[in-house]
């Protein structure tokens, strides 16, 4: 062997190795080993378990409350990233407009991205339960006067305005980066050809920012798969179930019913999920992009 | 024509205007029934009766325990970003210059990583780690695990950072006799610091206000770390509204004084790593 290639496996083993060892303790191993406890009945609490197949898989397709929480979660997954796309786009598109204190309120609309789902769900549990109906008692407007969050429906409308609310603060400012990147140039002479202010939007900005738009679906689409923290508190999946998301649900599953085996198997699911849309997402956007 | 302009920022100024406000709204209601009575809260959020008090700041802090999951919370934001940041800016070094083939997996390994829920490991990891291991309860194993799910990201922040540094930095002193160890330390790692402060503040804003990982792991009130005990101070459903609202206060504090100190860091480290994704 030579030299070289001694001195490069010493390289690789001392920068490469120690962070993608300790990745796979913690990320690779629990994985490839989740695959094999769905096809057990581990109850969580002793250390046996019995072998049973794919028995959790057809447990998890015909149990009608999981198929419930995978619809729910459908629902929030599509309303919280078309609107916090479209909240995200108005808003950059507002702060970009050359208006003054355009860095304050960047700060302000980025703020709720600083705070976790847990203190955020609890602080909009009560303007919900009370600031909103106390509105409502006010202005005597209908929709506000009782909590949403004792309605079934509207406490999903509640979760998806909260998520909503954090995200496209986040989303705003890659679109902020986005929309700086456009060369003054061209929009110049869109300018001289006289396009009026929404034909400006959609035949030059909103081409130019694709991949941005990719990137903010991308990442609206994981993280509203994933919410978990938020769900907790903010609804705790109630009324009646009426909320549950599948991250919460996975959760229940196993730590409250006991049920370690399933709850993995409906893991297992979410992830499946995740990855399939992510990937056709990417490879959709993608071919959309200008180059 | 001109003042048309004018009028057209002025009103876009006033709309931006309103929706900032509708979106701090929730912090300044927050903080303004943190110094409020429970009854007062509950009889109107938006007046100031009974403005004032300081009381509920006393109980949340004793019901939370605060100091001691301020303590938890310091000690496994610290140590697991400064662990993650440093090996993963060696790793992102060494996978981005080399160009063999091994790194190439390795970095596809990485970006595929970053769509697998914590969910899909959460449950083997209670069987591995807490189970055969016997580590509930224990804030090192949560440090760990915190190190281990924060080298996909930081890394391919790192790795956009350095492939932006000229490699005749390296070439000089690979040739001048130095090692690449010493290359690296010496020469590159000073260059990463503006991408290094965006990784740590990355890193340690989601390791502070992890709630799912922590519970997952910590269930003795020693160990709890602030967003635990937050919950648990919270879940007990009393009427004793505004001690918690000082209770959430105090939990969201230390964030947002860092965020308005750092947030120019953080705003352009959403920028790098939302690019070439």
């Amino acid at each position: 062997m030579s030299r070289k290639k001694r001195k490069n496996i010493r390289l690789f083993c001392e920068f490469v190795v120690p962070p993608m060892l300790i990745w796979a303790l913690v990320v690779i191993i629990p994985l490839v080993y989740g695959l094999y406890l769905t096809l057990t009945d581990w109850n969580g609490l002793s250390n046996a378990y019995n072998i049973i197949g794919l028995q959790n898989y057809a447990d998890v397709f015909s149990d009608s409350t999981f198929v419930d929480s995978l619809l729910k979660t459908f629902i929030y997954v599509f309303f919280v990233v078309v609107l916090s796309n479209v909240l995200g786009i108005i808003l950059a598109l507002l702060l970009t407009a050359g208006i003054r204190m355009q860095s304050i309120f960047r700060t302000c609309f980025f703020a709720s991205n600083m705070i976790g789902g847990i203190v955020m769900g609890y602080i909009w549990n009560y303007i919900f339960s009370f600031a909103m109906t106390k509105i409502g008692d006010l202005t005597n407007i209908g929709i506000l006067k009782t909590s949403w969050l004792t309605d079934p429906v509207m406490a999903m409308v509640a979760l998806i305005v909260v998520t909503v609310w954090q995200l496209s603060g986040y989303l705003m400012v890659i679109y902020v980066a986005g929309f700086s990147n456009i060369p003054s140039e061209v929009l110049e002479a869109a300018r001289i050809d006289g396009t009026n202010s929404w034909q400006l939007f959609r035949m030059i900005k909103l081409p130019m920012i694709m991949s941005s738009v990719t990137i903010c679906t991308f990442m609206a689409i994981s993280k509203a798969f994933m919410s978990f923290d938020v769900n907790l508190s903010l609804t705790s999946g109630g009324p009646f179930k009426s909320t549950e998301l599948l991250a919460l649900k996975i959760y229940q599953t196993a730590f409250s019913n006991f049920e370690y085996g399933k709850g993995q198997a409906e893991a297992v699911v979410l992830f499946v999920i995740v990855a399939i849309i992510s990937i056709i997402q990417v490879s959709i956007s993608k071919r959309k992009e200008v180059n | 024509m001109e003042k048309r302009k004018q009028t057209t920022t002025w009103i876009i100024f006033f709309v931006v205007l309103v929706m900032a406000l509708l979106f701090v709204m929730p912090f300044f209601l927050v903080i303004l029934n943190s110094f409020k009575e429970s009854t007062a809260f509950v009889a109107n959020p938006f007046s100031l009766d009974t403005f004032g008090k300081v009381a509920n700041y006393v109980t949340a802090f004793d019901t939370m325990n605060f100091l001691n999951a301020f303590k938890n919370s310091i000690i496994i934001v610290v140590i697991a970003t400064a662990i993650s940041s440093i090996l993963s800016a060696m790793n992102a070094y060494v996978i981005t210059r080399y160009r063999w083939k091994i790194n190439k997996v390795v970095y596809m390994l990485l970006i595929a990583a970053m769509v697998i829920p914590y969910q899909v490991i959460m449950i083997p990891q209670v069987r591995l780690y807490g189970m055969y291991l016997g580590l509930t309860n224990n804030i090192w194993l949560v440090t760990f695990l915190h190190i281990g799910l924060n080298i996909p990201f930081p890394t391919f922040l790192y790795s956009g950072f350095v492939s932006g540094i000229p490699a005749e930095l390296d070439e000089a002193a690979l040739i001048d006799g130095a090692s690449s160890e010493r290359t690296f330390f010496t020469i590159i790692l000073p260059l990463l610091k503006p991408i290094t402060i965006t990784c740590v503040i990355f890193t340690a804003l989601s390791i502070w206000n992890d709630y799912i990982l922590a519970s997952t792991f910590l269930s003795l009130k020693e160990v709890k770390t602030l967003p635990l005990m937050t919950y648990a101070f919270l879940g007990n459903h009393s009427a004793d509204y505004a001690p918690m609202m000082a209770g959430l206060v105090l939990t969201m504090l230390p964030v947002l004084i860092l965020y308005l100190a750092g947030q120019k860091y953080v705003i352009e480290g959403i920028v790098a790593g939302s690019v070439k994704g």
